[in-house]
């Protein structure tokens, strides 16, 4: 039986496997993500996300600021941030949304990437 | 001096016990959270369309679905809601493909277009969860791996099951087509499954007795023949950290499956959108799943592909794999690609064959024992049963259709007979010899097949 193999083949082995290392998306699933209603994902809400209403917006920068109990937050939405209108509220399915939907005043649940905390994850607005 | 503080220290512990034994109720027979997750695996409904986690994962088809199983199934099974509900008779079901082949539509890349947007994906069993899911890149769940909403953890994942294949109408609406899971029945779900199955990995080699499959756990093992081991580190669901680096890292690759031809979904002409595995767009990688769990719990692959755990071995011969990102890095590693001649196919199969029927007993002489447990009511100790027949007669048959262990393979269907009549028994004490029986004759049949 040959349970060992040469240094050289180990070292080839962890060169080219390492090249297929961790390759995993920095949150868990958006499609499902979007039918949970603000303030409900699990082991999201309440730990790494935040939930207040939009206190300010600059378009220019696609930056918005959100005001919760413990301050104000401010992010990005880039190109790749997943925005929706939650409107679970009025008993109707979530729908995509856009940066455009990120209006002062209006409550949100945003999750910071974790790879880069500035940038938003994903953004839940409510629907008015 | 020292005899006699020991006597004392005796006689008090003796009595501390007895008094703790008079003011202190027994330990519930099973751990409470388990137990909780197991109702609600197998009976909330989530005020949805009838499902339940059990519709699709199954007790008795190792926590998986089959298309034998399937095919036992009444047609106002809750699993062809698709059949039965006109709110769900577009694009929340293939009710062909579901019967044929198990396969069961997935919407990983969002609900946007439901009529062209979805993958076909087979129901992964959950045993052995302890071991396969946990990965430098946070929790694995799911055929690529991302399954998961929330945190992606596998607390996490029934939330988005509930969303995916509960709810009333395609709107899935949050309070009106389902309810969503509450923290602490996610917490039960998650601890019921990782409760699931084998808890520890394999060490192998094995001391196995059949030439066959000792033949075919060294071309396993052999980074010059199979390099199995190298991405199912003890036949898990694990890289091999001495190569990997890090112990515990379930991982995802793009071995090629999708590549292969004549995919059985394909040939029925329905539409089988191409699955582009993990991330949207996807990269084409799906995640390693455990082997020593394989050989019972087919069809193969994401897709269902394959239904044989032969065909699943000769995969890694063909061209899909060998010329795929997965395979061209092993033939840079290693040199070549995998190229098995058919014994050895059969030999690697065999050895899968072995370890999965030796899981087979240890599961069902648990699951036995805990039928046993005085504290646990009739009902309990049937559904317990019930599970252990299951185990037992998965066992036999690998071991049969593989043509391994024969005297083995006889001893666990006199087993598989006992435990029946176990089952049936109505006093404990008949139970309990029937039971005891059957244990004694699985170990039996373990001994045939692994020197102890």
């Amino acid at each position: 039986m040959n349970l060992t193999i040469s240094s050289r083949m180990r070292l080839a082995v962890i060169a080219a496997l390492c090249l297929v290392a961790v390759t995993k998306t920095a949150t868990g699933q958006l499609s499902t993500e979007q039918y949970i209603p603000i303030g409900t994902s699990p082991g999201v809400s309440g730990e790494s996300s935040f939930i207040g209403r939009i206190v300010s917006v600059d378009p220019a920068s696609r930056e918005l600021t959100v005001e919760d109990a413990s301050g104000q937050h401010t992010v990005t939405a880039t190109m790749e941030t997943r925005i929706w209108l939650d409107r679970s509220a009025s008993g109707r399915a979530s729908t995509e949304g856009s940066y455009a939907d990120c209006e002062v005043g209006r409550r949100t649940e945003v999750l910071p990437r974790r790879d880069d905390p500035g940038v938003a994850a994903w953004i839940k607005i409510e629907a008015q | 001096m020292r005899l006699r503080n020991i006597e004392s220290f005796a006689f008090i512990s003796s009595l501390s016990a007895l008094i703790a034994a008079c003011v202190t109720p027994p330990p519930p027979p099973e751990p409470d959270l388990v137990a909780l997750g197991e109702q609600i695996f197998l009976t909330e409904t989530f005020e949805g369309n009838g499902r339940t986690c059990g519709t699709c994962h199954r007790p008795t088809d190792n926590f998986g679905l089959s298309p034998a199983f399937i095919a036992t199934l009444p047609d106002d099974d809750p699993l062809f809601v698709a059949e039965t509900n006109n709110a769900l008779s577009r694009n929340f079901e293939n009710p062909r493909l579901m019967r044929e082949f198990a396969l069961i539509l997935e919407n990983q890349d969002g609900f946007g277009d439901l009529e062209n947007n979805f993958n076909m994906r087979g129901i992964p069993h959950t045993l052995a969860m302890r071991n396969s899911i946990a990965s430098q890149a946070g929790p694995q769940t799911g055929w690529s791996g991302d399954g998961a909403p929330g945190d992606g953890s596998l607390r996490a994942f029934a939330t988005g099951a509930v969303i995916q294949h509960f709810p009333l109408t395609t709107n899935r609406v949050a309070g009106v087509d389902f309810r969503l899971p509450t923290g602490q029945e996610l917490d039960a779900l998650e601890a019921f499954q990782l409760s699931l199955g084998r808890q520890v990995e394999l060490a192998l080699p094995l001391p196995l007795r059949g030439v066959v499959a000792q033949r075919g756990q060294e071309i396993f093992l052999d980074i010059g023949a199979g390099k199995c081991n190298a991405c199912h580190f003890n036949a898990g669901a694990n890289g091999d950290p001495n190569i990997f680096g890090a112990a515990d890292d379930n991982r995802n690759f793009n071995t090629g499956v999708e590549s292969l031809p004549d995919q059985p979904a394909d040939l029925t002409g329905e539409h089988v959108p191409p699955d582009d595995g993990l991330g949207n767009p996807g990269n084409g990688e799906f995640n390693t799943p455990p082997l020593v769990e394989a050989a019972d719990t087919g069809p193969f692959f994401h897709n269902n592909s394959v239904e044989t755990i032969e065909g699943a071995v000769a995969f890694y011969n063909g061209d899909a794999f060998n010329n795929s990102p997965a395979g061209q890095l092993l033939v840079a590693a290693t040199g070549s690609g995998i190229n098995l001649d058919a014994t050895q196919v059969v030999a690697v199969a065999a050895f899968l064959r072995v370890i999965n029927a030796l899981e087979n007993i240890r599961s069902s002489n648990e699951l036995t024992g805990r039928a046993l447990d005085r504290r646990i009511s009739r009902d309990r100790s049937a559904t317990l049963l019930e599970r252990a027949i299951s185990e037992t007669e998965d066992a036999g048959e690998v071991l049969r259709s593989g043509g391994l262990h024969a005297a083995a393979a006889g001893t666990l269907e006199e087993a598989g007979g006992l435990l029946r009549r176990a089952r049936a028994g109505s006093t404990y004490g008949t139970r309990e010899r029937f039971a005891r029986e059957a244990m004694a004759l699985q170990e039996r049949a373990r001994n045939e097949m692994v020197e102890p």
